[in-house]
């Protein structure tokens, strides 16, 4: 220790005096390891390297990103804005930051380093849009590493390495004014990384799992959903991610189109002070459970993996879709499936845990899980009603084609009135039934075919009565009959159609059940088709009744 | 400013650019645009584009996989200046929009062929195991540009090194195209370590096809002096890539050689040769057009954004050669018609 130093530490020492006093931070004290230690703590997989250099492009405004390994190099390149001389200086510091928490992904200032231990140098050239020249920076990752390996004493501070490792140079670009973009170059990544990264497959799942991914743009609300997360979600992103490697054609990592979904839902997750702390929007598929006729594990990119509800956090996907579930409590979450969403954490409270599989404990978070919980609720009911909805739909349809076909054979003067009467009553029954879960539109349709059948009843039973009327025979209640004119009926016989074991049963009350009244309807329809006219039924009908202790309806 | 061929602007170029840029368009562009439509389909590239990949942009409507080979030298200097050169090609194929599909393979080119791997040990994307021996490629085309001759000076520490490596590699090229046609275009200084071998294997050929014309154009140009050695290239190459070929199973057509001044004043000639695998066939096979037909073929000049005849010829030069190149059937009329047209051909 030189004379002088030791006089100027005792100085120091002597200025301590009993109260704290700041003293100047020499660059020595900040060692140049940090990098490594920080970047190998934070960034165990090699593909959160590429996470950090996408997410970059993002905070730039990229709308498409591309990725590709050729050779030794991994290149990730946005076609963001790109950064101006002092932005790209800036970007050598380490954990230091322009960015906006609220506003951008990245922040921390560290993602830069992402690659350290991955390649042997980083090169990024930037340029923004209206210039004609661009900047470049390298890294010489490999050097800096080098002073890991030197003894102690001489390894040198933060300062000094990158000081020394890194290189600045200006770039001209001949008519390429419009052009805006960063392009980072990892070079000479070695072996093993190398290979994680050239899997194409953990690499598509790991973008899509992870990163704020645009929707493919075929996808009918493509446009609708980012319109309305922009305006309602503080630093809204989303980017198309381009997959490119040396012998195949360009992939798009992008939420896939699903087919079938009803217009988006959209609403503010509020807590119970009123304020908005999510946002989330929701399609419901009209065609049930999202992604149900795929085969087997669908893989990242399968409509199925997007059934349900996801949270994202400035982009981030935080869990997986399976965690709120267990919200819908109907059918053991049946419903769940047949939804595609994603729920936008807008309270800045609510922060990710370092896994990113769920958020830090805090007020913050019950809050939104109680909130979120209150949505989900809304969800459920809407989609039970769309459910039934449906089912009473499908319903109302099926029996309109019945009447249809009830009303094709009557024109056609080829139906056994009894039977067709009966028929008709069951229909009336079904459509009744539907109609506490119709829609408006469809009860005003229920409506109209009651009356319908009500008309064709009548033209029924007019007919039956008129005199000398023959019945057809062999009928049967869903086949046109073959007329049979050698069964005569009386010519004053009311048609029995009130007389039937099923018209017996619904109008005593004695039975009303589905397998009740198609049992009868059955046993109806063979004594027609054994006895060959309903007349020739009615008395072993009245039998049944009584034994039953039902009274005559008729 | 001044705007020409597909919006490619020549006033921001050097000279020596600007020549190279005619041949690559007027001259290059019409055959790799005739090889495409022939085939049916958009045509892979192998090649050293440079940093401005100039020549993947000129004929990017025709192209699907490009492969692009750096060299990167050992010294510390020429290393960062080929580093740089790495870091400009992968920049701008995506400013071109030409990234798709992309290979950068990191080495000598020639090295590339020869061994089949670059120096990290990545194969070329279009490189396939054969059942019949070593790695076969199946590019449509091969642009290889020689600024150092085609047999350099070597160090007398380098290890592996002859000098005549691109040589051997032109040779191996059609071992290792067996059973695929491509256009290969090859761009030498005209400046080697040679000595005066081309020179011995012009002699040797007269006396081998006894070819009356052949014998006065080798006698011409044994003649020339050192400040015409791009004449002398430009009759023996031709001859060399022929035999490589048809030992090969290859028949093999050349279009007549083009001289140009390149960067500091170096005297390039550009070569391009179409080449077609005969099946089949075990023996060497022979070519449409004979030694008689290569020495007729005139030299062409770049220049001042024109192609024309160049000034001094051999005296077996005939000016209707051209026309009579039968690979270009293959390639449509028109590729010829283009080419043609695109030279000042009656000068």
């Amino acid at each position: 220790m030189t004379a002088h130093k030791a006089a100027q530490e005792q100085e120091s020492v002597q200025d301590f005096g009993n109260d704290y006093k700041k003293l100047p931070v020499d660059k020595s004290e900040i060692g140049g390891n940090l990098i490594s230690i920080v970047t190998k703590g934070l960034y165990t997989n090699p593909l959160d390297c590429i996470r950090e250099y996408v997410q970059n492009g993002v905070d730039a405004s990229a709308s498409e990103v591309m990725i590709q390994i050729t050779g030794n190099s991994v290149i990730i390149r946005d076609n963001g804005s790109g950064m101006n001389r002092d932005n790209l200086i800036q970007s050598r510091g380490l954990a230091i930051s322009d960015k906006d928490p609220r506003e951008d992904v990245g922040f921390r200032g560290i993602g830069i380093y992402s690659g350290y231990d991955l390649a042997g140098q980083m090169i990024v050239t930037t340029k923004q849009s209206g210039d004609s020249f661009g900047y470049r920076m390298r890294v010489d990752f490999s050097e800096m590493k080098k002073n890991e390996e030197q003894p102690k004493a001489t390894r040198v501070s933060l300062f000094d390495l990158l000081a020394q490792h890194t290189y600045f140079k200006k770039v001209n670009y001949v008519d390429q004014d419009a052009l805006s973009f960063t392009t980072v170059e990892l070079r000479e990544v070695n072996d093993v990384h190398l290979r994680a990264l050239s899997d194409r497959g953990a690499m598509r799942k790991y973008i899509l799992l992870n990163l704020p991914i645009d929707f493919e743009d075929k996808f009918a609300y493509r446009t609708a959903i980012n319109a309305e997360l922009r305006a309602q979600v503080p630093g809204f992103k989303a980017a198309k991610v381009i997959l490119r490697s040396d012998d195949t054609p360009d992939e798009i990592v992008a939420k896939p189109s699903i087919e079938n979904l009803q217009t988006p839902r959209f609403d503010s997750v509020v807590n119970s002070k009123g304020e908005k702390i999510g946002y989330y929007w929701a399609c419901l598929s009209s065609d049930g459970a999202i992604g149900k006729d795929e085969d087997g594990d669908s893989g990242a990119g399968g409509t199925r993996d997007y059934q349900g509800f996801v949270f994202k956090c400035k982009g981030f996907t935080v869990g997986d879709r399976h965690q709120l579930r267990r919200l819908f409590k109907t059918g053991n979450g049946a419903l769940y499936q047949w939804y595609t969403g994603e729920i936008y954490v807008i309270d800045h409270k609510v922060r990710p845990n370092a896994a990113r599989n769920d958020f830090e404990a805090s007020a913050a978070k019950n809050q939104l899980e109680f909130a979120v919980r209150e949505a989900m609720k809304k969800l459920e009911t809407y989609a039970s009603t769309f459910q039934k909805q449906t089912s009473a739909e499908k319903t109302v349809q099926e029996q309109q084609r019945k009447i249809e076909d009830i009303k094709a054979r009557i024109d056609a003067n080829g139906i056994d009135e009894f039977a067709a009467f009966a028929e008709l009553e069951e229909i009336k029954d079904k459509l009744s039934k539907q109609k506490s879960k119709a829609a408006p539109h469809l009860k005003k349709q229920i409506d109209a075919e009651r009356k319908t059948i009500e008309s064709l009843q009548k033209r029924l039973q007019a007919t039956a009565e008129q005199p000398g009327r023959r019945t057809a025979a062999k009928a049967t209640s869903t086949t046109t009959a073959t007329r049979d004119t050698s069964t005569s009926k009386p010519a004053n016989t009311k048609p029995s159609v009130a007389r039937t074991l099923r018209s017996m049963l619904v109008t005593s009350g004695w039975c009303s059940s589905k397998e009740c009244l198609d049992l009868a309807t059955a046993i109806d329809t063979a004594l027609l088709g054994h006895f060959g006219s309903a007349a020739l039924c009615e008395p072993i009908i009245l039998a049944v009744c009584e034994t039953l202790d039902l009274e005559d309806a008729s | 400013m001044q705007a020409d061929f597909q919006g490619i602007r020549f006033d921001y170029m050097f000279k020596d650019t600007q020549n190279k840029a005619i041949i690559r368009i007027k001259w290059s562009l019409p055959l790799v645009a005739g090889y495409a439509r022939h085939a049916q389909r958009e045509i892979s590239y192998f090649g050293m584009p440079g940093p401005e990949i100039l020549d993947l942009a000129a004929w990017r409507q025709h192209l699907s996989r490009k492969t692009a080979v750096q060299i990167v030298r050992g010294a510390r200097k020429q290393r960062e200046e080929d580093l740089e050169t790495i870091s400009n090609i992968l920049v701008n194929k995506d400013n071109l929009s030409l990234g798709s599909q992309f290979q950068l393979l990191r080495g000598a080119v020639e090295d590339v062929i020869l061994n089949g791997f670059d120096m990290d040990g990545n194969r070329p994307s279009m490189m396939s195991a054969s059942s019949s021996g070593s790695p076969t490629l199946a590019y449509d085309i091969y642009n290889l540009d020689f600024e150092g001759g085609i047999h350099y000076k070597v160090a007398k520490n380098s290890k592996g090194s002859s000098g005549g490596q691109r040589l051997q590699a032109l040779a191996e090229l059609f071992n290792r195209q067996r059973g695929n046609d491509f256009i290969l275009f090859l761009t030498l200084n005209v400046r080697d370590t040679l000595g005066d071998e081309p020179l011995k294997f012009l002699l040797e050929t007269a006396d081998r096809c006894s070819h009356s014309m052949v014998t006065e154009a080798v006698k011409w140009t044994t003649q020339l002096d050192e400040g015409n050695k791009h004449l002398q290239l430009a009759t023996w190459l031709p001859i060399y890539i022929k035999e490589q070929a048809e030992i090969r199973q290859f028949a093999c057509e050349s279009l007549p050689a083009i001289f140009y001044e390149g960067c500091d004043h170096a005297r390039m000639v550009h070569f391009a040769f179409l080449c077609k695998h005969i099946p089949d066939r075990h023996l060497r096979v022979a070519s449409s057009q004979g030694y008689e037909d290569l020495v007729s073929l005139p030299l062409l000049w770049a220049s001042d954004q024109v192609l024309r005849v160049f000034s001094l010829q051999n005296p077996t030069v005939k000016m209707t050669s051209l026309e009579s190149c039968r690979l270009f059937d293959a390639l449509g009329n028109e590729a010829l018609a283009n080419l043609i047209r695109s030279t000042s051909i009656t000068e």
